[in-house]
């Protein structure tokens, strides 16, 4: 009499196993040495069933490399999925503070000073030389009173108003190295609290003439990992290196039978691996002491996203060519019979493509002409960190200099200015490419474009340019990013 | 040769057998000490087909599932024949050194005593006179 409970039991544990006639044989095996009595696979039996199932899904079974290239392509494809499920569940993150609690935030740590920035940032943004990302963060300053400008003693009240409102400081207050001889002063530390990082740093510069400012006293705040984000990083990373371990063993089982194709296929592997591994290793580079800024997959955004594509078009085409490759016989079978049909493909697919093209075509070569508006439209996510700051055009040298000064006077990681309207990037901003008559682009406010540190220094802007002479409008406008 | 696979080739000697058959057979021969698991016998049985030593004989139909049957090929024969010579020829030589042991009158207490002061090692603790009678 067959046991079907331990039928069924034993049948799950044989998953593990490729389909085939082998799960049925190992299932008459199993149960035979289990005897009449047993209710439950033995826990040696599981690991066993577990271990060797998976070694049989790779096919190949008197070789050692397929083993090898299994777990270090499981290894690359669980880091590939543990950074998706990662960046995933961050777009679940709550925003930063905001309202009563960004205010309790402010008031903890300047008391009694007017404090600008807060507010909500995108969950990753870009470095300004698009080398990096980061966590996104806000910004909350305060300009200079005679209180602050004692950069030491005001930066250790600050420490120690934080420190007794819990947050966990990370590294005490220092000075930067960095910071120039010329009677600068400055103070940097950073604390945590609550899956969120606060990054202080005070400036001040002495000497400056009355338009420029003196310096800042400034945080960052951004969010860390929390429970959720790194959860999903751990239940990604084990999905995508069962994912990897699995193709990989079709992938061998199927080109199993001929002889020979390890070879090319351990050489792509190699390649795919090679031009996969920066970013990996990359990953580990945390350094002791400092706040974790960057999520662990900082590299696929950034300078290793094209090594990292190359690997993945190495692995599709892996994937396409033995998948297609009955397919694929069936294609040119046909087209040895039948030429003409190999030409008529050719020729459909370029008129379709070249139809493409010119429906996606430039609308100014249309002969399209526009009415601008002044302001032009935009319409920006509230988090964008770009903004435009419209110039009259009859504005002297003076007033654009202010206007200038006064644009550093917040927070802002570049900014530049257009002033020709016959530019391709002019007519974009009025015109959205459509074209713009030469005596009308003249008459029109040119621009400073600003690339603010964080979403909420706009209204620090605003305030700032309101009532300069000169200033037509200032509009936050799409990030190019 | 590792080994289950050594227990395998030998319980297929005699005669094809399929995984059970493998499984007992093995305990049998090594009087219980060899237990051979399901997934590492086939993983082995697949490993050895590979290799030529091993392949399949015939399928019978039990309880509505295939059996399938495995023998020997001659590759596995000989495979056999050359890993029993090597471990004849391993078991010969540590005989011989036994042997030898014993005619130079250290017999089987002096192997004794030297298992328990562990003369190998001249620094261990251990009766003095005993490490004088070791070695």
């Amino acid at each position: 009499v067959v046991n079907e409970r331990l039928a069924r039991r034993y049948r799950r544990r044989l998953w593990a196993y490729p389909s085939g006639p082998r799960r049925d044989e190992l299932l008459d095996t199993l149960l035979e040495c289990a005897g009449p009595d047993r209710r439950r696979p033995t826990v040696g039996e599981t690991v066993d069933l577990a271990r060797h199932g998976l070694r049989a899904r790779l096919g190949r079974p008197a070789g050692t490399a397929v083993v090898v290239f299994a777990a270090l392509i499981a290894i690359a494809t669980g880091f590939l999925g543990a950074a998706v499920a990662n960046r995933l569940a961050w777009a679940a993150a709550p925003p930063l503070p905001s309202g009563a609690a960004a205010d309790r935030l402010a008031s903890t740590a300047f008391p009694g000073l007017p404090v600008w920035g807060g507010g909500d940032a995108p969950a990753f943004v870009r470095s300004g030389d698009g080398e990096t990302i980061r966590y996104g963060y806000a910004d909350y300053w305060v300009r200079h009173t005679p209180e602050t400008r004692d950069v030491a003693a005001y930066t250790a009240g600050v420490r120690d108003r934080l420190a007794a409102d819990g947050w966990r400081i990370g590294a005490e207050p220092a000075a930067d190295p960095d910071a120039g001889t010329d009677g600068t002063r400055h103070r940097a530390f950073w604390a945590t609290r609550d899956g969120l990082l606060l990054e202080y740093s005070a400036s001040y510069w002495p000497g400056r003439p009355w338009y420029d400012p003196d310096g800042f006293v400034t945080f960052q705040l951004s969010h860390r990992e929390n429970a959720a984000t790194i959860a999903a990083a751990v239940a990604g990373g084990l999905l995508g290196a069962l994912a990897g371990w699995l193709l990989t063993g079709w992938v061998s089982r199927r080109t199993e039978p001929h002889p020979g194709s390890g070879g090319g296929l351990g050489a792509a592997a190699v390649v795919a691996l090679v031009l996969l591994s920066p970013t990996v290793f990359l990953s580990l580079n945390a350094v002791v002491g400092e706040p974790v800024v960057a999520p662990f997959w900082n590299g696929l955004a950034t300078f290793a996203a094209a090594p990292a594509a190359l690997s993945g078009m190495i692995a599709v085409l892996v994937l396409s060519v033995v998948g297609a490759g009955p397919l694929w016989r069936r294609v040119t079978a046909v087209l040895k019979r039948r030429p003409s049909a190999a030409v008529a493909v050719v020729a459909v697919t370029a008129v379709l493509a070249g139809a493409g093209w010119y429906r996606a075509a430039d609308p100014a070569w249309a002969g399209r002409t526009c009415a601008p508006a002044v302001p032009p439209p935009a319409r920006a996510d509230p988090l964008s960190r770009v903004a435009r700051v419209y110039v009259d055009v009859r504005s002297t040298p003076d007033q654009v200099n202010l206007i200038q000064a006064g644009i550093f006077g917040v927070l802002s990681t570049a900014i530049a200015f257009q002033r020709d309207p016959l530019t391709t990037e002019f007519r974009e901003v009025y015109c959205g490419g459509a074209r713009l008559p030469q005596a009308v682009g003249r008459t029109l406010p040119w621009y400073f474009t600003v690339w603010m540190s964080s979403p909420g220094v706009l209204p620090a802007l605003e305030a700032e340019m309101r009532g300069r002479p000169g200033v037509v409008a200032v509009q936050r406008v799409p990030d190019p990013d | 040769m590792r080994e289950p696979t050594f227990w395998i080739l030998t319980a297929l000697a005699s005669a094809p057998r399929h995984g059970y058959g493998v499984i007992q057979e093995a305990g049998r021969l090594s009087g219980g000490r060899v237990t051979l698991q399901a997934g590492t016998l086939y993983a082995a049985l697949d490993r050895l087909t590979a290799e030529g030593l091993v392949e399949p004989d015939r399928d019978e139909v039990v309880d509505g599932r295939t059996r399938r049957y495995y023998r020997l090929t001659s590759d596995g024969v000989a495979a056999l024949d050359a890993e029993t010579a090597r471990m004849r020829a391993d078991v010969d030589a540590a005989t011989a050194q036994l042997a030898a042991r014993r005619r130079f009158g250290l017999g089987p207490a002096g192997a004794q005593r030297t298992a328990t002061s562990r003369p190998a090692d001249g620094r261990r603790f251990g009766p003095p006179g005993v490490r004088r009678a070791a070695w």
